[in-house]
């Protein structure tokens, strides 16, 4: 791997982490935020994981999805990129507060772990429908955290409304009906966007089951079917405010978990580790 | 430093903190009388530039002079007329970096009856705007009212001294929009004819609320609330049959007993299950029974509610004085000392 392509994703982490740190300050201190400061940094972070994942691409001749530290970096990209796109159109304070946080979590730990960037083979996916399979599955995973993340904010101003307190956070949150509608729409795109990915895994499943495992098939579809059931759950109004939003954390917390597997299960003798080693 | 600058900026008031509101009741001046009261101020020996503050809580004058010593006098004879030595004790007076400093911190909203209220600046604004319009401004007090406009909004803006909000009306409005978001979508119904309610639908009303319903058991009294809130009038034996439609529903009765129950507002939550109700209890002895807080998705707040949260809202303001004063004490120095710079060039 080229060394250089991976300072862009560590300057880039080290960014989003001081947007979090620079929102953190303002809100325990009382200030409001100035957006071109918060915004500046993280886009500035943004450009870089973006320059940083295409060079990847390049030297893998590869959509950067083929091993966990990838998948994880693609994640997070597209965790801002959401995060950009839905901020301004739902009017959702303080969602790129929360986003922040989360995308320093998640690209910070991939690139703690030296282990998750095991090495690929060149054009392992060079096969479009694989690579489109691919990135409509972290598209959905970003589109779960930030349903995630939605609904942390839920569960943050109703505790503090049950409780009956008013801090500087909670006045700036959106309201309880707002994050609930906006929670119903992640879940249902976000489930929308798995199975077509799955759908198209499958077809790749059927047509070449010597590089798609048993495994990773069961463990995209038990994924899928934990959001449809939480789908079904809410739209029947069983599983609404506070139990949903706990249950979207959980959910993602265990896509997150699930994420290693589907990474690592791959056939020991797939064509293009067969090309590789000729 | 040039002496003559020291003494040129002048502030003689009476505030809130001075005088009772009886005593400013008797110190407001009616808005056809300023122009004239400006006049007898610049005949006034020594006066070269004046503005007069004049609001519910304070009749400030300020003004540059070179005879500070005998200007009071004169000053409360206008401001008092008969009553002067009467009145003169409800005065206070500062000079120079002083006055500049209390000009900052009103402005500011640190001198106001409710810590860092807004209106305050509206107001010196307008005085600002009536003294230029008097021609009675000058040089100096351009400087030094531009100046706290500026600092008043550096305040706003980077202390936490407007934070909250502190009255009852304001707090619900705050509370409601946590929940329900925009409210212009959002339906209300008012039960009884209490002040509290009133005042709290007036500050919903001025927040975006436009569908307000009211009930009373009086139908009179209702019907007076419809006619000044451009609200629909509902049947009080009837009202509890309909409960699901509202997102908000404020109590402000006399009645002796709770007047909804348990299994009313339950029933009502089935029809709007995902859709939250905030309930406000404005009553004593109080219209809504403490379980109804227990129901999902009803958030039930009563007066001590509101109360604790004005309070502790007030308190963070009142903690915010100490920092914003720091900066006001900075500033108001710098002017300070940049007026006297140019006045001994």
């Amino acid at each position: 791997m080229d060394v250089n392509e991976k300072i862009f994703l560590v300057v880039a982490a080290l960014l989003y982490g001081t947007a979090f740190v620079y929102g953190l300050t303002c809100v325990l201190k009382h200030r409001p935020h100035r957006p071109r400061i918060f915004y500046g940094i993280l886009i500035t972070g943004f450009i870089l994981q973006t320059i940083g994942l295409y060079i990847r691409g390049v030297n893998d001749g590869a959509l950067p999805v083929n091993n966990y530290f990838e998948v994880m970096q693609m994640i997070g990209w597209g965790l801002i990129m959401l995060d950009f796109i839905l901020r301004p159109g739902f009017k959702l304070n303080l969602l790129g507060f929360f986003v922040s946080g989360l995308v320093t979590l998640i690209c910070g730990v991939s690139l703690i772990f030296p282990g998750w960037d095991t090495p690929v083979a060149v054009g392992t996916s060079s096969d479009p429908w694989t690579e489109f399979h691919a990135i409509l599955a972290a598209l959905s995973y970003a589109l779960f955290a930030i349903l995630a993340v939605v609904s942390l904010m839920y569960l943050l101003q109703h505790y503090s409304l049950r409780k009956k307190k008013m801090g500087t956070m909670t006045i700036l949150l959106p309201s309880i009906r707002q994050l609930e509608e906006i929670a119903t729409r992640l879940i249902s795109v976000g489930v929308i966007l798995l199975s077509i990915s799955i759908l198209i895994g499958a077809l790749d499943y059927i047509t070449a089951p010597a590089v798609v495992t048993q495994m990773k098939m069961l463990i995209s579809i038990a994924v899928l079917l934990a959001y449809v059931a939480a789908l079904f759950l809410h739209k029947k109004k069983i599983l609404i405010t506070a139990r949903f939003a706990w249950l979207c954390l959980i959910l993602f917390a265990g896509a997150l978990l699930t994420l290693r597997p589907l990474t690592t299960s791959h056939k020991e003798e797939s064509p293009a580790a067969t090309i590789e080693n000729e | 430093m040039n002496k003559v600058a020291a003494k040129q900026f002048y502030v003689l008031g009476a505030t809130h903190h001075t005088a009772p509101i009886e005593v400013r009741e008797q110190l407001s001046l009616p808005a056809d009388e300023i122009s004239a009261v400006y006049q007898k101020v610049l005949a006034i020996e020594g006066t070269e530039e004046c503005l007069i503050l004049n609001t519910c809580n304070r009749i400030e004058v300020y003004l540059t002079t070179t005879n500070a010593e005998s200007l009071k006098d004169e000053l409360l004879e206008i401001i008092c007329g008969e009553s002067s030595e009467k009145l003169k004790s409800y005065f206070t007076s500062k000079e120079g970096s002083a006055a500049v400093q209390h000009l900052f911190e009103v402005a500011s909203g640190l001198d106001s009856q409710i810590v860092g209220e807004t209106e305050i600046f509206g107001q010196v604004k307008a005085a600002y705007t009536r003294a230029e319009k008097e021609k009675t401004v000058g040089a100096v007090l351009n400087r030094i009212f531009q100046r706290s406009f500026q600092t008043s909004k550096w305040v706003r803006t980077n202390t936490g001294i407007g934070r909250g909000q502190v009255s009852i009306g304001n707090v619900v409005a705050d509370l409601s929009m946590r929940i329900c978001g925009d409210l212009s979508k959002a339906q209300v119904l008012l039960i009884g004819s209490g002040e509290a309610g009133q005042r709290v639908a007036q500050s919903l009303i001025s927040r975006g609320l436009t569908k307000l319903s009211v009930t009373s058991r009086t139908l009179e009294h209702s019907r007076n609330l419809a006619r000044t809130m451009d609200a629909v009038v509902i049947d009080f034996e009837s009202f509890h049959n309909d409960l699901s439609r509202y997102d908000i529903i404020i109590g402000s009765t006399a009645a002796p007993n709770t007047i909804l129950e348990e299994k009313m507002i339950s029933s009502a939550m089935k029809e709007r299950v995902t859709e939250p109700l905030f309930m406000i209890d404005l009553a004593l002895p109080r219209d809504f029974p403490d379980d109804l807080g227990k129901i999902n998705n009803v958030y039930l707040y009563n007066l001590d509610d509101l109360s604790r949260l004005s309070n502790e809202n007030l308190a963070a303001r009142k903690k915010e004085i100490a920092v914003a004063r720091k900066t006001i004490n900075e500033r108001a120095q710098h002017v300070w000392d940049t007026l006297n710079e140019q006045s001994n060039e």
